[in-house]
């Protein structure tokens, strides 16, 4: 009996990669899945949190972008940034289905978000309540907001990923920081949060 | 503390207060997904087998699109009378199947096994796909010369009944499949991502995730791969009449191929290295291990097909008889078969060579039923025993 690692870790370059993807080939298919697929949930997970439907959506964006793949005509590094345009894509229309604001990211789901033990507890609960505020921002000044200062996307990154423009990003986001301000207004331990952070006249 | 200055949005916010914000949110959620990524799989079998069913669904739709096309573009009466004749003769050509020879089997229904019985799909060209207790499959699609089977998960006893232009396909979870004319048992165990594929008999082509190109697996031998890349190739067990006997299942790597893949068929090449035989890559067998079955023939015959049935080990006289008959060159395989037989009278391999001979007679019951009780006289306990008593069934009912 033979025993040993197969090809797990083979790597194409992404140009190969993606003329393999629109000859339609399984093992190339397989390939862009492994490769793509934790970045792909990590962005789900900013926007809906721990989903019992992530990985299902995960696997809806990457049969969206392979069933694009064909009108795919960016540049080898830009195949990430386009499948997480689509992943964006992906979640905002399985939110708008639900027809449920509470299933978007951070409300109820967030709720139950499991934050890290290793930081001290007056931070876990000024987080949590963050997170809490953020999922009572409307859907597309939350879907801004998270991508552009939680997973610290570019500008024109964001406008790309919601497909819209770079003038409508920032006054979406202008107006989510606004509406998160005043959110947070009523919660003296944000308040305190963003005094130490910010220079908030007292 | 001036909260109004908050609520009313003015806060001397510099920018970098919501950066830090995200940073502190996106260090906690990194921590929370890693954790819940703990407790999951990759997905990556779900995702493929979608993939699988998306590719069936969309050649569906535009198999309807086709129709209906050709429906609207003639006068309406005519036309429609036209679209059902013609609907009628593409449905009539293609095979059709039975649920444990009692109910008709329906395309893309899935069907499951219970806990206490399997479940057997027989099909109008004579195969037969046994699904074990607890496994479920469907048939994703019917044409005139195979179907095309999707083992969700489980496991599947498959009987291909050898036919010229064979298109026989078993997508078990991502891997899939593509039979020659064989018996062999696939697993797909959903759960950990592993396949596992048997080979009784004949010859497959195996692709899939890991298998960079299409493997072709031989009779005797068998293949599992596992979740991370893991393949554990199996070859026949050594014997001590038979050391020219082939290694396992190895594909010549392409140039470009990366090295973990290379060490995948290093170890197949050091086993043949260690039974001291080297082989000459356009030999008859090296050319029948990529899959161009004509082109080995024909170099068989260069060889000398009659000192070839005189000189080789039964085991790889059996290859000679598959690669003759996946060339459409019966009376070349039967003579192999024969000579085998007279050769190794009482060898294990003599008895497979019934059961060929017992295949090979098609349209010949009296023979068939001689040659196909021969293999069950002879090898009483062999992995063929069950197909043989089908066939023989077959034959009788038949005459």
């Amino acid at each position: 009996m033979a025993l040993t690692r197969a090809h797990s870790g083979l790597q194409t370059d992404t140009a190969t990669l993606i003329e393999r993807l629109k000859r339609g080939e399984r093992a190339a298919q397989s390939e862009f899945f492994d490769r793509y697929v934790a970045m792909v949930e990590r962005v789900l997970f900013r926007l809906l949190g721990p989903d019992p439907e992530l990985q299902d959506i995960a696997q809806e964006a990457f049969i969206q972008a392979l069933a694009s793949i064909k009108a795919y005509w960016g540049t080898d590094g830009a195949l990430e940034s386009w499948l997480r345009s689509v992943t964006v894509r992906t979640a905002l229309k399985r939110v708008r289905w639900r027809k449920t604001r509470r299933w978007l990211g951070f409300s109820s789901h967030d709720a139950h978000l499991d934050l890290p033990t290793n930081i001290d507890p007056a931070t876990q609960a000024t987080l949590a309540r963050a997170l809490e505020v953020l999922g009572r921002l409307p859907l597309a000044e939350k879907t801004v907001f998270v991508l552009r200062f939680v997973e610290g996307m570019q500008l024109k990154e964001v406008a790309e990923a919601c497909g819209i423009s770079v003038a409508t990003v920032k006054r979406r986001i202008e107006r989510s920081r606004t509406r998160f301000q005043q959110l947070a207004g009523t919660d003296p331990l944000l308040i305190e949060w963003m005094q130490t952070h910010s220079g908030v006249a007292t | 503390m001036d909260a109004n200055a908050f609520r009313s949005g003015h806060m001397n916010s510099s920018p970098d207060i919501f950066v830090t914000l995200g940073q502190s949110i996106a260090a906690a959620q990194d921590a929370a997904f890693a954790g819940w990524k703990q407790h999951r799989t990759s997905g990556r079998a779900e995702f493929l087998m979608r993939l699988q069913a998306d590719d069936g669904e969309r050649r569906r739709r535009s198999r309807h699109r086709w129709m209906l096309g050709g429906a609207s573009f003639a006068m309406a009466s005519a036309a429609a009378l036209a679209f059902v004749v013609h609907r009628g003769a593409f449905e009539a050509g293609r095979l059709t199947f039975e649920v444990n020879n009692e109910t008709p089997g329906v395309a893309q229904a899935w069907i499951a096994a219970p806990l206490e019985r399997g479940v057997s799909l027989n099909f109008s060209d004579g195969s037969h796909v046994d699904l074990q207790p607890l496994s479920r499959a469907r048939v994703l699609e019917l044409r005139d010369n195979g179907a095309r089977v999707v083992l969700e998960n489980g496991v599947a006893e498959v009987e291909v009944e050898p036919q010229d232009d064979n298109w026989w396909v078993v997508d078990a979870g991502p891997y899939r499949v593509e039979v020659l004319g064989t018996a062999f048992r696939v697993q797909w165990d959903a759960e950990h991502d592993a396949f596992s594929l048997e080979l009784h008999h004949g010859r497959v082509k195996v692709s899939g995730p890991s298998l960079p190109q299409a493997r072709y697996v031989a009779s005797g031998e068998n293949l599992y791969m596992q979740p991370e890349g893991y393949s554990d190739i199996v070859a026949p067990d050594e014997e001590a009449d038979d050391d020219s006997r082939p290694g396992p299942a190895v594909v010549e790597p392409e140039a470009g191929a990366s090295d973990s893949m290379s060490k995948v068929e290093e170890v197949g090449r050091s086993n043949v290295r260690r039974k001291g035989h080297v082989e000459d890559a356009t030999s008859w067998h090296s050319v029948s291990r990529k899959g161009d079955f004509k082109a080995a023939l024909h170099l068989a015959e260069a060889e000398g097909f009659g000192s070839l049935c005189a000189s080789l080990p039964a085991r790889r006289l059996l290859e000679l008889a598959d690669v003759a008959r996946y060339a459409h060159a019966p009376s070349r395989a039967r003579e192999a078969l024969i000579a085998l037989r007279q050769r190794f009278p009482g060898h294990e391999a003599a008895a497979t060579a019934a059961f060929d001979l017992g295949r090979l007679s098609q349209g010949n019951c009296a023979e068939a039923r001689r040659w196909l009780q021969a293999y069950l006289d002879e090898d009483p306990h062999g992995k063929m025993v069950g197909l043989a008593k089908r066939r023989l069934e077959e034959c009788s009912g038949g005459g």
